[in-house]
């Protein structure tokens, strides 16, 4: 998705893989948290467990979340935290969609 | 999407289990004790350790395996450590004051129920501030006026003879409030099957 912006034929890239509305609120999350685990992640998104189980696949192949898997006792934990690309795209990102809102506004 | 206001309700989704309001209100019950039996309140203070060991394991073994661990952002345990600084800061300064001021011919003479009315509503107000606690506003204004009613019930004893009565008052508040939640919360939050990421290709 692209738009021209202002009169200098910049194009705002808006990232494709984070613009996906559960994934925006995954990454979302995970960006004003040091890292959640995934049931907490689910708990927060709404999503269902297999919902979010794909959404952080995508977003674990295209290194924006790092995944550890632990244990609690006896219990299973995965922690997700968003990587430094995580982050740094994703405040492109919102950059990207705030310079998009501006043009749309002029 | 306000990510300001989503980091402030991440940070304060443990309010939403009515635990705190438990274990504020099983520290009222104790408060309560206390002012019932004066003569052995030193051995009844030591039953505030209950109330906190309470929330820990409450926190520990019916909040957390259902919504989950988070780790918050170093900015807001930052802004936490700094609550916990201002909270200090200001006790340690009222209890300077009081003792540097009791029997100074030029103290000023204020009624010692108000000082200590202002330091609850104080320290309420800032803990709702800065852990984003919006209850405890209201807690606050009752915290405060529980005191200060209790204080004039002991100087004007009527018909209610003890202060006492209305710290259980605020007590047994507190824990029906705090259960409402906790039921509201345990209905919208059951115990998952498993905490599993299976990864899809």
């Amino acid at each position: 998705m692209t738009k021209k912006a202002n009169n200098e034929n910049q194009q705002v890239e808006i990232d494709k893989l984070i613009h996906e509305p559960a994934r925006l609120k995954i990454i979302a999350q995970l960006y004003v948290v040091e890292s959640a685990d995934f049931l907490f992640l689910m708990r927060q998104t709404g999503l269902s467990q297999g919902n979010v189980s794909g959404h952080l696949s995508k977003l674990e192949d295209a290194a924006y979340v790092e995944i550890e898997k632990g244990y609690i006792g006896k219990r299973p934990q995965t922690i997700i935290s968003l990587t430094k690309k995580g982050r740094e795209s994703f405040t492109k990102y919102i950059r990207n969609m705030r310079e998009l809102f501006d043009d749309l506004d002029e | 999407m306000n990510l300001k206001q989503l980091e402030k309700n991440t940070a304060a989704v443990i309010f939403q289990t009515g635990l705190v309001e438990i274990g504020i209100g099983l520290m009222w019950v104790v408060s309560t004790l206390a002012m019932i039996f004066d003569d052995i309140s030193y051995y009844i203070d030591i039953l505030f350790v209950v109330p906190i060991i309470f929330m820990i394991l409450a926190i520990r073994y019916i909040a957390t395996p259902r919504m989950g661990m988070v780790k918050l952002a170093r900015k807001r345990m930052r802004r936490n450590i700094w609550f916990m600084v201002t909270v200090t800061v200001f006790l340690v300064i009222m209890v300077i004051l009081t003792i540097t001021g009791n029997g100074h011919p030029n103290a000023v003479h204020i009624n010692g129920r108000w000082i200590i009315s202002g330091i609850i509503l104080f320290i309420c107000t800032t803990i709702a501030y800065f852990l984003n606690f919006k209850r405890m506003y209201l807690y606050a204004f009752l915290f405060a006026g529980a005191f200060n009613l209790s204080e004039e019930i002991r100087k004007n004893p009527g018909i209610i003879s003890d202060g006492a009565y209305v710290y259980l008052i605020v007590s047994l508040l507190l824990i029906v409030i705090g259960c409402i939640y906790l039921i509201s919360f345990l209905k919208k939050y059951p115990l998952p099957e498993k905490d599993s990421y299976d990864k899809k290709s």
